[in-house]
C-alpha cells in the first residue's frame, strides 16, 4: 500500500474542505502529488497555475457544479482526465446525471484502494 | 396538497441524507488516516501523538455534526405525527433554516437564522408551518443572485396587560434580495396560500430599500389555527 508511485498529479475538488484536504493527504502518503480544493472556481484557477493528470471531483457543489467543472475542463484541459464522486448512495448513473465524459464514478464515502486504482487507470487513459 | 407536502418531504431527506453521506465520508477519510499512520508505525515511522489527537478531534466533531443532523430531522419527521400541537416557534425555525441550508448553499445562497429573545410557544400545525417557510425559502432560491443571504426571524408582539382585544399572533419575516414575479411562480405562490389558510395565517408581502423583499406569515391568536401562543412555558411536543 505504502510502495512509491509514480507521481501522478491529482486534484480533488469537494465542497466539504476536510474531505478534500484528508483525501488529498491519504492520496499523498500513496505516493500521488495531491492537492485539495473546495469549488469549481478554485479548482479552475488552479489548472491555470499547474497541469494534474486527473481532478476527482465531487458533482453536488455550491457555484460551478461537478458536471459543468468537468465540461470546462474537458474545453480548456483536456489532457487532465475527470472520475465523478458522488454523495448518493444510488451512484451518477442510477439518478440519470449525465456523466458523459467521465473516465469513471464513484460513491462515497470511497474506498481509499478503489479511488487510487481508479485515478492511475484514468491517468493511464 | 398530499403531492406538494411528499415532494417537500422528500426534497429536505435527500439534502439531508447527502449531508449525512458527507459527515460519513469524513469519518471514513480520517479513521483511514489513522490506518495509515499505523501502517507507517509498522514500517518504523513513530507516529506522531498531536497528529492522531488532531485527527481524533475531526472525527469527533463530524460525530457532533451527524448527531445534530439526525436530531432535527428527526424533529422534522415527528412533525407530521398530529395535526396540531404546540411547539416552540424558534425551534422550529432554527430547524428548517438548518435543513434547508444545503438546498440555499448548492446555490450559493446562505440562511441566516435570528431567533426571538425567548421561545414563542405556540399551538399550530408544525408540519404545514414548516411547509410554509420552505416555500417562501424557495421562492428567494428561485430568483436570488448567489452570495446573497435570505434571513428568517420571528417575532411576538408583547401582550398588553388588561387589553379586550385579541392580541396579534407571532409574525415569521423571511427576507432576501428578490422575489419572482407571481406570474412566474403562480403555482409555488397559490400552494403558499393554501398552507397558510391551513394555519389560519396571513401572508404579506413587502419592500423596502434596506432589506430587499420581504414575506411576513402572521399567525393568527385565534383558537384552533395558530393561535393560543405565549412567550413562556414554550414546550417542542414534537420528539
Amino acid at each position: 500500500m505504502m510502495e512509491w508511485m509514480e507521481r501522478i498529479k491529482v486534484l480533488l475538488v469537494d465542497d466539504e474542505e476536510e474531505l478534500s484536504l484528508v483525501m488529498a493527504e491519504r492520496l499523498q502518503l500513496r505516493g500521488f502529488d495531491a492537492e485539495g480544493v473546495t469549488s469549481g472556481e478554485q479548482a479552475l484557477e488552479r489548472l491555470l497555475e499547474k497541469a494534474f493528470d486527473v481532478a476527482v471531483i465531487d458533482i453536488k457543489m455550491p457555484g460551478i457544479g461537478g458536471l459543468d467543472l468537468m465540461k470546462e475542463i474537458q474545453k480548456k484541459h483536456p489532457d487532465t482526465k475527470v472520475i465523478l464522486f458522488t454523495g448518493h448512495g444510488s451512484g451518477a448513473e442510477e439518478e440519470g446525471q449525465d456523466i458523459e465524459g467521465a473516465v469513471d464514478y464513484l460513491v462515497k464515502p470511497v474506498d481509499i484502494d478503489d479511488l487510487t486504482e481508479k485515478i492511475r487507470l484514468a491517468a493511464e487513459a | 396538497m398530499r403531492v406538494k407536502s411528499l415532494a417537500f418531504f422528500g426534497a429536505l431527506a435527500a439534502s439531508v441524507s447527502h449531508e449525512l453521506n458527507n459527515v460519513l465520508a469524513i469519518i471514513n477519510e480520517h479513521s483511514g488516516l489513522i490506518d495509515d499512520v499505523a501502517e507507517a508505525a509498522r514500517h518504523g515511522v513513530a507516529p506522531d501523538p498531536d497528529k492522531l489527537k488532531r485527527i481524533s478531534a475531526k472525527i469527533s466533531r463530524q460525530i457532533e455534526r451527524g448527531k445534530d443532523l439526525i436530531k432535527r430531522l428527526n424533529r422534522f419527521a415527528h412533525s407530521a405525527d398530529r395535526e396540531v400541537t404546540s411547539f416552540d416557534l424558534n425551534s422550529l425555525l432554527d430547524d428548517i433554516a438548518n435543513l434547508t441550508q444545503r438546498i440555499a448553499g448548492l446555490k450559493g445562497i446562505q440562511i441566516v437564522f435570528k431567533p426571538a429573545a425567548a421561545p414563542i410557544a405556540i399551538e399550530s400545525n408544525p408540519f404545514c408551518l414548516q411547509q410554509a417557510v420552505f416555500v417562501c425559502f424557495r421562492l428567494f432560491l428561485s430568483a436570488s443572485d448567489k452570495n446573497r443571504l435570505v434571513t428568517i426571524s420571528a417575532a411576538c408582539p408583547p401582550a398588553r396587560p388588561g387589553a379586550r382585544e385579541a392580541v396579534a399572533g407571532p409574525i415569521i419575516r423571511l427576507s432576501g434580495a428578490a422575489l419572482p414575479e407571481r406570474s412566474s411562480e403562480r403555482e409555488t405562490y397559490e400552494y403558499l396560500e393554501m398552507l397558510l389558510e391551513e394555519i389560519n395565517g396571513d401572508l404579506q408581502f413587502v419592500s423596502s430599500e434596506i432589506d430587499g423583499q420581504s414575506i411576513l406569515i402572521r399567525l393568527s391568536s385565534a383558537s384552533g389555527g395558530a393561535g393560543n401562543f405565549s412567550h413562556e412555558g414554550a414546550s417542542n411536543g414534537q420528539g
